[in-house]
């Protein structure tokens, strides 16, 4: 006898937006406020490449000569070492970069309400996922720019630009709600977008390998490709991984296509995947940044508006579970392993970039801005003046000490691989602060908000 | 029309004798016959609520998430043999559940199905203490109770059944299918009546009637709610709702048991479960409660409604045959067992919500004496618990995280309650054992908040738990609560 997994839903509203979506994203959606930097190259479908050889569909501007560069600039933007320079900032964690047509980082200065705070985090996101999509274009640029004409020069220009797009993208990746998140981070508008952008922790590079190998999108398309063979991981194993070995199981199809390949044809494989995925990639971040788009779906002001959600607290709960990034992620799943501690297996965010601390810095910049405000330093609404505003002052303030002591701890740890067993032990220690600090009173049975945790949202109480 | 709650029915358990001694009065008012209409829309009532409870549990996913995805579970003390069924069984289970709930309301092998839906209640109970919720529990009892009645007699399938065999076999109506003895309805009404008191006693308390909390923590949750939301933020709102509930709590069934006050008392009740059910996730409880609450309506109140319906039965006065268990021999042994098993129920339920005053100290914070005792939506309190082990020899600690064991929720409700931090800590310790056997000592670090306050100090920490065994005496390993009023939480707009 069969019986169900679980209950049907049936009354799913993400899906047919998810739908609508899709469909935009590819038809070329034109968004305008925020808009990340398309310049004159920005997405079209129309690029004149075909799915399977171009970039997703995308055409990033970038021929294959060695100039005539449009949308973000030129070669001149980009230097030899992958610094990158102008207005666009230094591309390290905390992407205040204003160059990229995404505006001002948004604040507001207004009394604190609720539905304002729901708007902040919105606008904050919004914010974000413009940013990233213009640092995917400029990674879909060089990337294609590499894969047409391979150098040297080229590589690292490509390199440069995903390290550039992997620390915007380890800003965004903490704020879980949303197009961005899983269904079951939020089970109400979650569609996962943030999984195809970048599978961390669920990496696995057997995966990519399969379709350096067998090209099998070219056929096929992305849509059977899973999340951990595609996005950011995938090109940092493509971009960074100078091995022309593979770790697929020997018996496996992939590893026997693989060994007929010349080191020529692996490497002219993967670029020609990289151009493929990149090309993906950045389909995804203009989705994400349609579904925010206030021309758009305007998702800001449905959550603003808790559509969907049941409850304005409800939203809050979902929104406020990004705040747990730290626990659930920088603590349990990039420090605990490295100190013993835990369950979970060393499983390093980027195995090749190495730029896990660089990351570490950028998901903490995330939290700050959820919790204290959007703006520089934290300005604006968020988290904290709800604590405050609701007399629980003491509390903000606890949450705020320890948050900034792991910060400033932050900024001085070398490479998570650099680091003494002393350090990392000190650094789990004030993450294990900030964490507990969390679940005793801000979020669960205890909490002075009513901000429930994860995964005990939906059960009944007393 | 005016309705009595005494009848003298033609045929009644007429005790042709005057009663010689207090006990025989007791017992001659206990088997006095009253209506039967009570107890039939109280089994229709309970048996559809009990189905769509169940029903939620497959819908929402609950089976999975609350029952077999847990890799640890919390046992009942005594209980620790209950365990799930596999998967595939488990949801037969809940479907069965779902159907007996259904059996039950339409009086279907009434004996049967009520007993086994009883069971079937009890056993989802017992399988994880962290799924503990006073409406299940109220859930279980009230179905057993029913199960011990013959609410079924009347209004039934059964009945129905019964009557078609009689009519082929050219038999009479028996006297007595549309009464019930009084003491029937009694219990059903101390249950009932039981559970609003100790809520209400429960809210006798400084922090609910001085400091507004938890309520003021949980109305912040609600500021959203059309017309009432901002009414929340206004100072002094949340202790006037506090007192509120609490003279509700404590007062409601002498409302319901005055036939003056009752049609308002019954509004009240109404106005009371759709509030709570709409600023709390109580899921079922104000469902059940509104239902149980027509229990102090006169028992044959829902006579005409039952007429109008078509499902007409026969009054405790419309004559017929004496039934077997009527006149004296309703004294019999049988009677006799039925009315003490009855009465050591009403004992053990009235003594058990008042076990807590054994313990001293603040029940909401050790909690000895909290479960099965009524103590509904009292407390907001939830922390951080996290477990050291020394291994034998060692001098290192080696740091646990419970979350390696539980899943959310098992973990936010463990955190409150010292006696499952205790089966945890003594989990650890057994996963933890060095390789000859020899327990390793586990200590809890176990930062709680009650209400608000800042989080405190819950167990012991330098308590090796392993050394601890759980029971009913004082447990000392628990810290006092902390003695500071809880913080003035505002709600918010």
């Amino acid at each position: 006898m069969h019986f169900p997994l679980s209950a049907p839903r049936w009354f799913r509203p993400g899906t047919a937006l998810l739908v609508a979506l899709t469909m935009s994203a590819f038809a070329g959606c034109g968004t305008k406020d925020p808009k990340p930097g398309q310049g004159s190259g920005g997405s079209s479908s129309t690029g004149g490449r075909s799915p399977g050889k171009g970039s997703g569909g995308v055409d990033f501007g970038a021929d294959g000569g060695a100039g005539g560069d449009s949308g973000l600039g030129g070669d001149g933007q980009v230097d030899g070492s992958g610094g990158r320079k102008g207005p666009g900032g230094t591309g390290g964690s905390g992407a205040t970069d204003s160059g990229r047509n995404c505006g001002e980082r948004p604040v507001s200065n207004e009394e604190f309400t609720k539905k304002r705070l729901l708007e902040s985090a919105g606008a904050c996101s919004a914010y974000s996922a413009c940013v990233f999509s213009s640092a995917a274009f400029e990674l879909g640029r060089q990337v294609t720019r590499y894969a047409d004409s391979p150098s040297d020069a080229r590589l690292e220009a490509a390199r440069a630009a995903w390290l550039d797009a992997a620390l915007v993208w380890s800003e965004t990746a903490p704020s879980q709600f949303g197009p961005i998140a899983s269904t079951a981070s939020d089970r109400y508008h979650g569609r996962g977008i943030g999984s195809f952008i970048h599978a961390w922790p669920a990496l696995n590079r057997c995966e990519i390998e399969k379709q350096v190998a067998t090209r099998a999108y070219e056929e096929q398309g992305f849509q059977r490709i899973l999340p951990s063979a595609r996005g950011l991981a995938a090109l940092e194993y493509l971009l960074f991984y100078e091995g022309d070995d593979t770790v697929c199981a020997s018996n496996s199809t992939t590893y026997k296509v693989w060994a007929k390949l010349s080191e020529e044809e692996i490497d002219q494989a993967k670029r020609d995947y990289a151009r493929a995925v990149v090309g993906d990639l950045y389909e995804k971040s203009q989705e994400l940044v349609s579904v925010w788009d206030k021309d758009g779906e305007d998702f800001g002001k449905k959550l603003s508006n808790y559509e969907g959600y049941g409850s304005e607290q409800e939203a809050l709960n979902v929104v406020a579970w990004s705040l747990l990034y730290p626990y659930d992620s920088i603590r349990d799943l990039k420090i605990g392993p490295l100190v013993g501690i835990g369950t979970a297996l060393k499983n390093p965010e980027s195995p090749y970039a190495e730029i896990d601390m660089e990351s570490i810095r950028a998901n903490l910049a995330a939290f700050r801005a959820l919790f204290q405000g959007c703006g520089e330093g934290g300005e604006g609404i968020g988290f904290d003046d709800w604590l405050t505003a609701a007399g629980a002052d003491d509390l903000r303030q606890e949450i705020q000490d320890a948050f900034d002591t792991i910060d400033a701890h932050a900024a001085e740890l070398p490479p998570l691989d650099e680091a003494s067993d002393a350090e990392l032990n000190d650094f789990y220690a004030e993450l294990k602060v900030l964490s507990d600090l969390l679940k005793q009173q801000f979020f669960g049975s205890g909490s002075v908000l009513n901000l429930k945790l994860p995964a005990s949202a939906a059960s009944d109480t007393d | 029309m005016i309705r009595t709650e005494t009848y003298a029915p033609a045929h009644s358990l007429a005790l042709d004798a005057a009663p010689r001694s207090f006990i025989e009065r007791i017992e001659r008012t206990l088997l006095e016959p009253v209506d039967i209409s009570f107890l039939v829309l109280f089994r229709v009532a309970l048996g559809t609520l009990l189905a769509i409870s169940m029903e939620r549990f497959v819908a929402y996913g609950w089976i999975d998430e609350l029952l077999l995805d847990p890799t640890f579970r919390f046992k009942y003390l005594g209980f620790e043999w209950v365990a799930p069924l596999p998967r595939s069984q488990m949801f037969l289970l809940f479907y069965a559940l779902i159907g007996l709930g259904l059996m039950v309301a339409a009086g279907l092998f009434f004996r049967v199905s009520a007993v086994l839906l009883a069971l079937g209640i009890s056993y989802i109970q017992l399988i994880d203490v962290s799924t503990y919720l006073n409406h299940y529990y109220l859930a279980a009892l009230l179905a057993w109770l029913l199960a011990c009645t013959p609410a079924n007699r009347a209004g039934s399938v059964d009945a129905w059944l019964k009557r078609k065999l009689r009519q082929l076999r050219s038999q009479p109506e028996p006297e007595g299918t549309g009464q019930v003895a009084r003491g029937v309805l009694w219990l059903f009404r101390f249950q009932i009546g039981l559970v609003y008191f100790c809520a209400g006693l429960a809210k006798l308390q400084s922090d609910w009637l001085l400091h507004g909390q938890p309520l003021r923590i949980w109305l912040g949750a609600s500021t959203d709610l059309p017309l009432l939301g901002p009414l929340f933020t206004w100072e002094g709102v949340p202790l006037l709702i506090s007192w509120l509930g609490f003279l509700f709590d404590t007062t409601i069934v002498a409302w319901l048991s005055f036939a003056r006050t009752r049609p308002y008392a019954y509004a009240v009740v109404l106005f009371f479960h759709t509030l709570t059910r709409l600023l709390f996730d109580i899921g079922m409880f104000p469902w059940i409660m509104s239902a149980c609450a027509l229990i102090f309506f006169p028992p044959d109140a829902a006579r005409p409604l039952f007429a109008r319906l078509g499902l007409g039965f026969p009054g405790p006065s419309s004559g017929g045959v004496p039934p077997r268990n009527s006149g004296r021999s309703a004294r019999g042994p049988l009677v006799r067992v039925a009315l003490s098993v009855g009465l050591l129920y009403v004992a053990f339920q009235a003594v058990m919500p008042f076990r807590y005053l054994a313990y001293g100290g603040n029940v909401l914070w050790h909690e000895q004496g909290m479960r099965l005792s009524w103590r509904v939506m009292v407390r907001a309190k939830g922390g951080s618990v996290s477990f050291l082990v020394r291994r034998p020899g060692e001098d290192q600690m080696i740091f646990v995280d419970p979350k390696a064991y539980l899943k959310p929720f098992q973990e936010n409700e463990m955190s409150g309650q010292p006696d499952l931090i205790l089966q945890m800590a003594h989990h650890i310790g057994r996963e933890y054992r060095a390789p000859d056997g020899t327990l390793p000592e586990v200590y809890a670090q176990a930062n709680i908040s009650l209400n608000g306050r800042r989080a405190a100090p819950l167990i012991d920490p330098d308590v090796d738990l392993m050394k601890v065994q759980d029971g009913l005496a004082p447990a000392s390993w628990i810290l006092p609560a902390p003695p500071e009023a809880p913080p003035h939480i505002r709600p918010v707009l």
